[in-house]
């Protein structure tokens, strides 16, 4: 009998802890999932067809990266109720702020016109017009935010999060050998050797991993959202659920092209998706679905992200549980990025491959801006109190600032020169 | 319009003043920090300056 209560009693608290976490998950999963946006697909199927599952190590190392960085967003966001753009303000002046909020405007439209070119290449591939890819995405888009509630929107979001995970399904239709993929993806290697080509594609995945408006947007996301501090640790362990899924989904696709694709040189993820539908129609047909589920899944975070710093700053109303008469200036910036940066698109000749370099340039002002601020505004006392970096926390934390700026920096660099590193 | 270019200006100068003074404690490691930052965007827009100058040419 008293194993059977005590079974009882653990199994509950085991529930309540359950339902617990879904109340609490949301910003952390979201944003992590996010992150494997059109541009993310791309390079994980570029990397598949390049190297194989020969860099599949490399991004199981991702994995306590993009934890460690975002996990500060919840901490900051959760202690002192700030966005991240308004504690940059509020701890470093008008002149850091304003840098990094035109930074953060330019980078999110323009990482919001790739998003769009990923999905209507993807819908393109069905025979669906860009037009109507587009009017379609800002028509869902509105109807998402215009609700009036932050939890729904959340909600909607992780509905499409799950979509993300077309690509493991895809990946065991290619049948790939399990012990080929253990072979040679999980023990660290160089494939070729360490040449400026496979350096290209490492810097690549990291860029793509850590990118300026995932700061942005978890830390506004955990003040709308309303987290406090004793929701710090659920707020840690959505982000590390967050970070894993997101790494999962990136060695699953890598695994599809690396087991059908290898050796094709890729240009796009709806290239890859072209050539899949060849060989096989359904791994075909979900790449495409999930590239324009992450080119969608992009575009709710990163307009998001920009109307939530704007609302900071200029003290409009600026959440999503307020209705559109409420918060004007928060909507009218939402959809003002959104439909402008859709209509780029449709533009003829429009330099869309220059705006897709350009933006990885971009970043990379904003990207180790936006980290020593985070590192400095976690060890500011006065703030965070209780909830500082430790020295632990600094030195995990500070080499990892430090590795990520440089790998972008020279990411950035061999973008404006491309034969520096060959 | 012309008003409301008057108030956007007005609501600059009021987050201007807001935030005139940074409100972290200004160590010399924050210090050291903010300088290495300004010396490295400093080298990065001149690389993209150059970049530019070179696509011009």
């Amino acid at each position: 009998m008293n194993f059977f209560s005590k079974l009882y009693y653990g199994l509950r608290k085991w529930i309540k802890a359950v339902q617990l976490y879904f109340v609490i998950a949301g910003p952390g999963l979201v944003v992590m999932i996010a992150d494997n946006d059109a541009g993310g697909i791309t390079t994980y199927a570029a990397t598949g067809a390049k190297y194989g599952y020969n860099l599949i190590w490399f991004l199981l190392i991702l994995v306590p990266v993009a934890y460690y960085v975002q996990e500060m967003t919840v901490r900051l966001g959760a202690v002192t109720k700030r966005g991240h753009a308004e504690a940059i303000f509020d701890g470093f002046g008008a002149f850091w702020g304003w840098f990094s909020l035109i930074d953060l405007m330019f980078v999110d439209w323009l990482t919001l016109v790739t998003e769009f070119i990923g999905m209507t290449s993807a819908l393109s591939i069905f025979g669906i017009p860009a037009w109507a890819t587009i009017a379609g995405v800002v028509l869902l888009m509105g109807m998402i935010v215009l609700n009036g509630r932050y939890w729904t929107w959340e909600k909607i979001a992780m509905l499409f999060c799950a979509l993300n995970l077309i690509y493991i399904p895809g990946a065991f239709m290619v049948h790939p050998e399990v012990s080929d993929i253990l072979k040679e993806g999980m023990i660290p290697n160089f494939p070729g050797g360490f040449n400026g080509e496979l350096f290209f594609f490492l810097m690549a995945n990291i860029g793509t991993t850590i990118a300026p408006w995932m700061l942005f947007f978890q830390q506004s996301s955990v003040v709308d959202k309303g987290l406090q501090e004793k929701d710090i640790p659920w707020g840690k362990f959505d982000t590390m659920l967050g970070s894993t899924l997101t790494v999962v989904v990136a060695i699953f696709i890598v695994i599809v092209t690396g087991t059908v694709l290898k050796g094709v040189d890729i240009d796009s993820a709806s290239q890859a998706a072209e050539l899949l539908l060849k060989t096989n129609h359904w791994v075909g047909t979900f790449m495409a679905i999930g590239l324009f589920d992450a080119g969608l899944l992009g575009a709710i975070c990163i307009s998001l992200a920009s109307s939530w710093a704007f609302g900071e700053i200029f003290g409009w109303a600026h959440s999503l549980n307020q209705k559109i008469k409420e918060a004007p200036w928060f909507y009218a910036s939402y959809f003002f990025t959104l439909i402008t940066a859709g209509l780029v698109v449709l533009i003829p000749n429009a330099p869309l491959v220059l705006i897709t370099l350009f933006v990885q340039v971009i970043a990379v002002t904003l990207l180790p801006a936006a980290l020593v601020f985070l590192i400095l505004l976690l060890n500011d006392k006065k703030h965070m109190g209780d909830y500082c970096n430790t020295l632990w926390e600094n030195l995990v934390g500070g080499f990892i600032v430090l590795a990520i700026v440089i790998l972008s920096s020279l990411y950035g660099i061999s973008v404006m020169f491309p034969d520096l590193f060959k | 319009m012309a008003n409301a270019f008057r108030n956007f200006a007005r609501k600059i100068h009021e987050i201007n003043q807001r935030y005139s003074k940074p409100h972290i404690e200004m160590s010399g490691a924050v210090r050291g920090a903010l300088l290495a930052l300004r010396i490295y965007l400093l080298f990065l827009v001149s690389l993209m300056v150059y970049k530019f100058v070179t696509l011009l040419g």
